[in-house]
């Protein structure tokens, strides 16, 4: 029986029916993983023996018909999520050495209803990056493609996926971060309300616009994860405490807004895509309506200034002391300090650091913070007011397919404009999923449905009656 | 980004650039300057800053420890510690 690219609700139901061991899934998940992953780079680290520890107990609770929502599911960990006894690097030397001394929340709820990881997933160092290339580990490979990236910053996870290495991953957004490599590797992935899934335990970027999520091969995956990720944490200040649910009826037709100036400025065949979902959706009963958003570049400019602002203030813990790399080089404590940071980071990092202690301290009439804070909630009430005609919002998720590997100077400027079009999302605490929607010289295309706050149901509802009429999320790399 | 614009953020952020990413980092800092000059083009005079996205108050919990300190258990991550304290250079030349 082929177990590769299954989907979590198909291996969910072998499972259950003792079809397939929990021990089966997890030795061909580890054997595809050793064979595989060389090329791919999607792992930094594995857990063989845990695992198998995990599966052996999974298939005893099995037996016992002590069945939950995920047992014997193979996951992997995005590796900023802490969990107890194992490394926790963020991509970065900074934390090569840090092993975490508690589980995230998330680490812990999955693990709670069943899910097994097989270990932590590359990424861009501190989540810092749209290509996956900023990784201490090495750069991510798209699995459709060897000479493309990943996308990122989750880019292990999204890739991992693709690959067919594990039924889901876990991710985080603050930015696009789930959303463009899905796209790119042509899977769901999908980013919940802000406050919906506990921060508690994600190493921090950007407080207030990180967000976990979840990379899946369909929506119907990605709504099993939810149920089992979502809830209130005591723990986060920023955690949600209103109920949730994945399987609240959605009614339908829906009116789906389409902000047709966000297509101006692509390819034509990455229109062609967009305008198929439109038709398969209008096909299904759905109503179109055409609507104006915040615009993308002020958007970008304003996701800029505060995620940079936030992330000089969250890493300005490292201080070489207490944890994280300490130089060996330092005459005085300032010098360990800055010594410690400057060789813990890498470029991208500190790129960040230094442009967010600019906006913190400079501006005409203000900091630049203040005035991106003032933005932002212009940005939202742009889109709160679009949520008034329409139910739910079709746009792209990236300006383009996969980017080629290592690029120069100039396309990093580039890089930083992957972002366009999801970065409003999380300025405005959105729920949003990327589909796969196409391709383009065999490489994926995605396509965000973005929902009002706290209407995640909604949004995953819609991906996944997309997805019973269309077949790209099926289409699997040649690996 | 001048020289002494660039020196002063560097000892706000505590690090330290080598010769290449300072040239690499001027210019992308730049770059990144001139894209955020969009911020000014809208008039935010009567707005209010908005600090999360999600309009909630903060949660209140019963005041009872729940979790061990984590003290002992982050001080496993280095090696310079003695006595419950962590170890540094002198911080103040006498």
């Amino acid at each position: 029986m082929t177990l590769a690219f299954r989907p979590l609700v198909e291996l969910r139901k072998l499972l259950r029916s003792r079809s397939v061991s929990a021990v089966e899934v997890i030795e061909h998940c580890l054997e595809r993983i050793q064979r595989i992953d060389h090329q791919l780079n999607c792992f930094s680290m594995t857990m063989t023996d845990e695992a198998l520890h995990a599966a052996a107990q999974a298939d005893d609770d099995i037996s016992a018909r002590n069945f939950k929502l995920l047992s014997g599911i193979p996951i992997a960990h995005k590796d900023l999520f802490c969990m107890k006894g194992f490394p926790t690097s963020c991509a970065s030397n900074m934390l090569q050495n840090f092993v975490a001394p508690y589980d995230a929340t998330i680490v812990t709820n999955l693990r709670k209803h069943g899910a097994i990881c097989l270990g932590k997933t590359n990424m861009d160092e501190f989540a810092m990056g749209s290509s996956g290339e900023t990784s201490t580990f090495g750069s991510t490979i798209n699995p459709w493609d060897s000479k493309c990236v990943a996308g990122g910053s989750s880019s292990g996870s999204a890739a991992a996926v693709a690959a067919g290495l594990v039924a889901a991953c876990t991710g985080s957004d603050t930015g696009g971060s789930i959303r463009q490599p899905a796209a790119f590797c042509g899977i769901t992935g999908f980013k919940p309300t802000y406050g919906c899934f506990s921060r508690y335990g994600m190493i921090a970027f950007a407080s207030s616009l990180d967000q976990a999520g979840i990379h899946t091969h369909s929506a119907e995956d990605a709504a099993l994860m939810y149920q089992a990720m979502v809830g209130h944490d005591p723990q986060d200040p920023s955690s949600s405490a209103r109920t949730h649910s994945a399987n609240q009826p959605t009614r339908c037709p829906l009116t789906v807004g389409y902000p047709s100036a966000f297509l101006d400025s692509l390819s034509e065949p990455l229109v062609r895509c967009i305008e198929e979902a439109k038709r398969v959706l209008t096909a299904a009963g759905h109503r179109f309506v055409e609507i104006e958003l915040p615009d993308p570049n002020l958007a970008l400019a304003t996701y800029f200034v505060i995620s940079r602002g936030e992330a000089a203030s969250n890493l300005a813990r490292f201080d070489g002391v207490r944890f994280g790399h300490r130089s060996t080089t330092q005459t005085n404590h300032r010098d360990l300090c800055t010594q410690s940071r400057s060789e813990g980071f890498g470029e991208e990092v500190k790129k960040r650091i230094l442009f967010g202690n600019h906006v913190l301290t400079q501006g005409r009439g203000g900091t630049l913070f203040e005035r991106a804070q003032k933005v932002r909630r212009l940005i939202r009430e742009g889109y709160a007011e679009a949520f008034k005609k329409v139910d739910i919002i079709l746009a792209p998720s990236a300006p383009s397919t996969a980017m080629p590997l290592n690029c120069d100077e100039r396309d990093s400027y580039d890089v930083y404009l992957q972002d366009r079009y999801t970065v409003a999302v999380n300025l405005a605490g959105l729920p949003a999923i990327s589909i796969p929607v196409g391709f383009i010289d065999k490489l994926p295309v995605g396509a965000q449905l973005i929902g009002r706050q706290f209407s995640d149901q909604m949004v995953l509802q819609l991906a996944s009656q997309f997805q019973q009429l269309s077949d790209w999320h099926l289409q699997h790399p040649d690996l | 980004m001048d020289d002494q614009s660039l020196d002063l953020l560097l000892e706000l952020s505590a690090l330290r650039l080598t010769d290449a990413e300072r040239i690499r980092i001027s210019r992308s800092l730049d770059w990144l300057i001139e894209y955020v000059e969009l911020l000014y083009a809208k008039p935010i005079e009567e707005v209010d800053p908005l600090i999360h996205a999600v309009d909630h108050s903060q949660q209140s919990r019963p005041d009872v420890a729940t979790q061990v300190s984590a003290g002992n258990l982050l001080e496993t991550q280095t090696n310079h510690h003695r006595d419950g304290l962590y170890l540094v250079p002198k911080v103040i030349d006498t």
